[in-house]
């Protein structure tokens, strides 16, 4: 409860000097909505409202005096939180252990099935079964050699690549190799010119 | 990790603190938070010291905010709320301020389970006068009130325990912290989550209902 005579007090004359709590009237901006001046403004003005009563500390006072006393206590009743305490400590402690044992195990576990599955080979290659890579070389591999060469000369030289480069110019040629030397020879050989 | 033991401490009854000047106030205040320091690290012994200082304080408002019934169990809840609550209290508050934000919690949802249970089986909290009078010649009757207050006593707790009854819950939870708790209306406001105009506004409220009620009833003041 304090005292706020600035408020409630006798008006001052109109030639006083600015004070505090007499600005002066036009040298004021309108103060915004979430102003801190303005909610300052308002709360000494609620201030001064719930302030105002002069009975209102013998009402307080009247309430305190008079305030009905709870029940007393069951006698156990510290003992009865003291014994829920340790049994919520009891608890947290089950559940830190579970938590941790349950980590570890996790941990354990995951690291385990980690290195069982990168001890073998086969599962960091691609998986591709023989019966699909044969299936494969089979319907990419086209005319590739010569045709008349096939049952003559399986001998390899290097001197004569990429003999299908200009199908335009080839010549049966039957010391040439029949096995392509890089894949790229397989692939864009042309077929045309054998059939 | 911090490492927490309930073991049962023997200690001697602190009494509760009752602060009368400003020095006592700081002092109380500075052993007040060595205690909570020790508890906040889980001293079982500080928290107990904790208990047997604010036990009290925090039975009497949950009596003014709640009611009699299951008192005991609503203490014990905020006791058990704070021991769980204690290694998160940074100190941001004082420890007196978290702990009535703890006990306004708890007769919150206690309101709340009441009000609940109420509409589901339909029951109407209409208290007469003749229930009033009632609790008051039993509290007249009751061996251990009547040795200590004469009746004009009994009387007047009555009829402020009937006056905070007519007032509405966030009303009511205002005047008991600002006026019989005697706790700052910058405290009150934090404690209940309302800027600190609004706690005037619903003091002045509640002061004006409860004047008026009290006056009905012949008390001038």
């Amino acid at each position: 409860m304090t005292d706020r005579p600035q408020s409630f007090g006798p008006p001052e004359p109109p030639d006083a000097p600015p004070t505090p709590a007499n600005p002066p009237a036009n040298d004021q901006p309108p103060l915004a909505s979430g102003d801190p001046r303005l909610i300052s403004a308002v709360d000494s003005a609620v201030d001064s409202v719930v302030d105002i009563d002069p009975n209102t500390p013998q009402l307080v006072e009247f309430l305190r005096l008079h305030r009905p006393a709870p029940p007393p206590a069951h006698p156990a009743m510290e003992q009865h939180l003291w014994l829920q305490i340790q049994q919520l400590e009891r608890d947290r402690r089950r559940n830190q252990h579970r938590l941790w044992m349950g980590a570890i195990g996790a941990i354990t576990l995951g690291c385990a099935a980690l290195l069982t599955w990168g001890r073998n080979p086969s599962n960091l290659a691609p998986a591709i079964a023989d019966a699909d890579l044969e299936n494969f070389l089979e319907d990419t591999w086209v005319m590739t050699v010569a045709p008349d060469t096939l049952s003559t000369n399986t001998a390899s030289t290097d001197d004569t690549l990429p003999w299908s480069f200009d199908p335009t110019t080839w010549e049966p040629q039957p010391s040439r190799s029949i096995v392509a030397k890089n894949w790229t020879a397989m692939v864009i050989a042309p077929a045309r010119p054998y059939l | 990790m911090r490492s927490r033991t309930a073991q049962e401490p023997a200690l001697a009854v602190v009494p509760e603190a009752e602060p009368s000047s400003p020095s006592t106030t700081s002092a109380i205040a500075g052993a007040d938070r060595a205690i909570v320091q020790r508890a906040v690290k889980g001293d079982a012994r500080a928290f107990q010291l904790l208990y047997q200082q604010h036990q009290g304080r925090v039975r009497a408002t949950l009596y003014s905010l709640c009611d009699a019934e299951g008192l005991d169990d609503l203490v014990q809840e905020v006791f058990l709320r704070v021991w769980r609550g204690l290694p998160r209290f940074r100190g941001s508050s004082s420890f007196a301020t978290w702990l009535y934000r703890i006990t306004w919690n708890v007769a919150s949802d206690r309101r709340r389970e009441l009000a609940r249970y109420r509409s589901r089986h339909q029951v109407a909290r209409v208290t007469t006068d003749s229930e009033q009078a009632d609790r008051a010649i039993e509290q007249a009757i009751d061996p251990a009130t009547r040795d200590a207050a004469p009746l004009n006593q009994l009387h007047y707790q009555d009829l402020v325990q009937r006056s905070l009854d007519i007032l509405g819950f966030e009303a009511r939870d205002v005047l008991v912290l600002c006026d019989l708790e005697d706790v700052p209306q910058k405290e009150a406001a934090e404690i209940l989550g309302i800027p600190v105009g609004t706690v005037k506004s619903r003091l002045f409220y509640a002061r004006t209902q409860i004047r008026q009620f009290l006056q009905q009833q012949g008390v001038e003041l």
